[in-house]
């Protein structure tokens, strides 16, 4: 059992770490977030019915983690007249890990739903059918959120611009 | 019709040169809309390949799951202490040390009870 979670936790690491790193933007607190989602989940493991689900309710915890941190946000040192300044700087000098950074929490604004089968295609590169397979869906529904998800950032403003500023 | 291209596009059925095309020649109303959220797909797909965690952040993850405390069952730990600190775990909301109901209490006499 506990060989399994491990793997299956290292093993999508990358998903989990994406999403916390939209949520929260600093790739040493992403880091703790997995950690912290990690022994909740291994707490609450009781509530897991299907293993099959193991994959989409672990991406939950992760992200309410994210949110808790957010909300109790004493862990951040920045002062906000720096952020600001930073921010009214950055557009012009955005460094491509900024711009991943900022992709991926335009995901995690996205209904959870939708966020998940957004995640699973860009972070974990599979097709429609291994999504519906991994989050226990019909294809179509997989297909219709994804579509969704999809139409829904072509219109975002921010995606726009970061889109804008890649091409000269 | 445009739709079942983004569909196919989507599915992997066909790529996105092709999907481009089979659009362009439908020049349906919506036509560039599919094709916005195909350069969309393309452009998130390459951008977010290569996003790498920290190194070894993985491997540390492991071996936090595996360590054994992790695996302790708390109700054996709070056996093991003193009265007080169980009644402080509980007060303190320490996690796994929730308050027993009267119910849970009577479950765990019978059990005992059975046992002897």
């Amino acid at each position: 059992m506990r060989e399994w979670i491990a793997s299956v936790l290292t093993g999508h690491y990358r998903l989990f770490y994406s999403i916390a790193l939209g949520y929260l933007k600093n790739a040493s607190m992403a880091e703790d977030a997995v950690q912290t989602a990690a022994v909740k989940g291994l707490q609450n493991l009781k509530h897991v019915k299907q293993p099959d689900a193991f994959l989409g309710w672990f991406a939950k915890i992760t992200r309410n983690t994210c949110l808790d941190m957010l909300r109790h946000k004493s862990w951040t040192s920045e002062d906000p007249l720096e952020v600001a300044l930073e921010k009214a700087s950055s557009s012009a000098r955005l460094t491509q890990l900024d711009r991943r950074i900022d992709l991926l929490s335009e995901i995690s604004a996205l209904p959870e739903k939708q966020a998940i089968v957004v995640q699973l295609r860009f972070l974990e590169d599979r097709d429609i059918d291994e999504i519906a397979e991994q989050l226990k869906l019909k294809r179509n529904t997989v297909e219709v959120r994804l579509h969704r998800a999809l139409a829904k950032l072509a219109k975002s403003a921010s995606l726009q611009a970061l889109r804008r500023i890649e091409k000269p | 019709m445009t739709e079942d291209i983004l569909g196919q596009y989507l599915n992997g059925r066909l790529n996105a040169g092709e999907a481009r095309t089979r659009i362009s020649k439908a020049s349906a109303s919506d036509a560039r809309r599919m094709l916005e959220i195909i350069e969309l797909d393309q452009w998130m797909a390459s951008n977010l390949r290569e996003l790498v965690p920290p190194e070894g952040a993985a491997e540390r993850l492991y071996e936090r799951v595996s360590a054994p405390q992790l695996w302790a069952r708390p109700e054996e730990e709070a056996k093991s202490r003193t009265p007080l600190l169980r009644r402080l775990r509980v007060r303190y909301d320490v996690v796994g040390h929730s308050k027993q109901t009267k119910k849970g209490k009577k479950k765990i006499s019978r059990q005992k009870k059975k046992t002897k």
